[in-house]
């Protein structure tokens, strides 16, 4: 064999470990995903019982998802949080919300848990086709106004009509007048 | 206020022996048929002379003045227009009333019979009046096509004859009118 196969060699021994070493991280970490299964499973049924009482159903719905994100409830998934991320970014959201190894392994907690989001969705769907309905607005006209002979306003005069206590006083007014 | 009021009790004596009609004051009148008088009203206008009906204004003021129980400068407005009213009353010519706008005496006589187009007969009736009763030269202007005269001054009773006949309102032209101390 010559150097160059042997070092190919090496580099395809090495790629196989590698890709061992990840395979090995993935079952360890499904294990550990079955333990905060596990942990976690009595939560969302607590919760969904609870929601019969006191919560909406939605709102019991997103609390074992929120719950698996608190580290301190899953400790043991701790050391294999750093390179997970890097090989599936795209599920990674998905699994905030809803675990994806969850429902293999334990299938108790998340039928739970989708009972009571099934008990959730048909309020949902059924308030949905009700709310679009369309607004048609209602137009309010005044009445046509009044017709009148008089002006609305009329000025009788810039000054203030002083009070007179008799005729001659009123009549020596009216004849001081003059057009201004 | 007083509460002096005109008594036309006895005031036109009938003596039907002699034919003659008198008033409480002793003058003869005649009882005359509306139109047979318009006629003659109009007949004035358009001759210009007024002075015939004026005086039978200066007449009925005269009756007023010796009716009222003080000198009418002296009297309150309501008791001066309640005795010139009775008395016009008496000869057939209409109700009077009395409106103020601003400072602007304004004199309303309903009732009447169709006279002249203008109302100038009756404008000429009630200057005479008033100024028999208040001792001063008074002329009362006919405000178009209604029934009411504004008391002003004879020197600028023909501007403002000229502002009616325009088409001024009676607001429009006490607002054009103002005191001379005011202006």
């Amino acid at each position: 064999m010559s150097d160059q196969q042997l070092e190919q060699l090496e580099a395809l021994l090495a790629k196989v470990q590698k890709n061992r070493r990840q395979d090995e991280h993935r079952e360890q970490r499904a294990g550990a995903g079955a333990a905060q299964a596990a942990i976690a499973a009595p939560a969302p049924t607590m919760s969904a019982a609870s929601s019969r009482h006191s919560e909406p159903p939605s709102t019991s719905v997103r609390r074992p998802a929120a719950d698996q994100r608190r580290p301190g409830n899953a400790t043991a998934e701790k050391p294999f949080n750093p390179p997970i991320p890097r090989e599936e970014p795209a599920a990674a959201p998905a699994a905030r919300r809803e675990p994806a190894a969850a429902p293999r392994r334990e299938p108790a907690a998340p039928a739970a848990a989708t009972a009571a989001s099934h008990r959730g969705q048909p309020q949902r769907q059924s308030q949905a086709p009700a709310a679009p309905e369309p607004i048609v607005p209602r137009v309010i006209e005044p009445d046509p106004p009044r017709a009148t002979n008089r002006p609305i306003a009329q000025l009788v005069s810039k000054h203030v009509t002083a009070v007179d206590a008799t005729f001659g006083a009123m009549l020596k007014r009216s004849l001081s007048l003059r057009p201004h | 206020m007083t509460d002096a009021q005109f008594d036309p009790g006895g005031f036109f004596q009938f003596d039907l022996a002699h034919g003659r009609v008198r008033t409480r004051g002793g003058a003869r009148v005649l009882v005359l048929a509306e139109n047979v008088l318009a006629p003659l009203i109009v007949t004035a206008v358009q001759s210009g002379d007024l002075t015939a009906i004026r005086t039978l204004g200066s007449q009925l003021g005269s009756i007023v003045a010796q009716s009222l129980p003080a000198p009418a400068n002296s009297l309150p407005p309501q008791v001066v227009i309640s005795y010139a009213g009775s008395v016009m009353s008496l000869y057939g010519w209409g109700s009077l009333r009395l409106e103020q706008w601003g400072g602007a005496l304004v004199l309303v006589v309903d009732g009447l019979p169709p006279l002249d187009e203008d109302n100038l007969a009756v404008a000429a009736l009630l200057g005479g009046i008033f100024s028999t009763l208040c001792s001063a030269e008074v002329a009362c202007v006919p405000l178009a096509r209604t029934t009411k005269y504004i008391v002003v001054d004879p020197r600028i009773a023909e501007t403002v004859w000229g502002w009616s006949k325009s088409g001024d309102n009676l607001a429009t032209i006490a607002s054009k009118l103002s005191t001379a101390e005011a202006s």
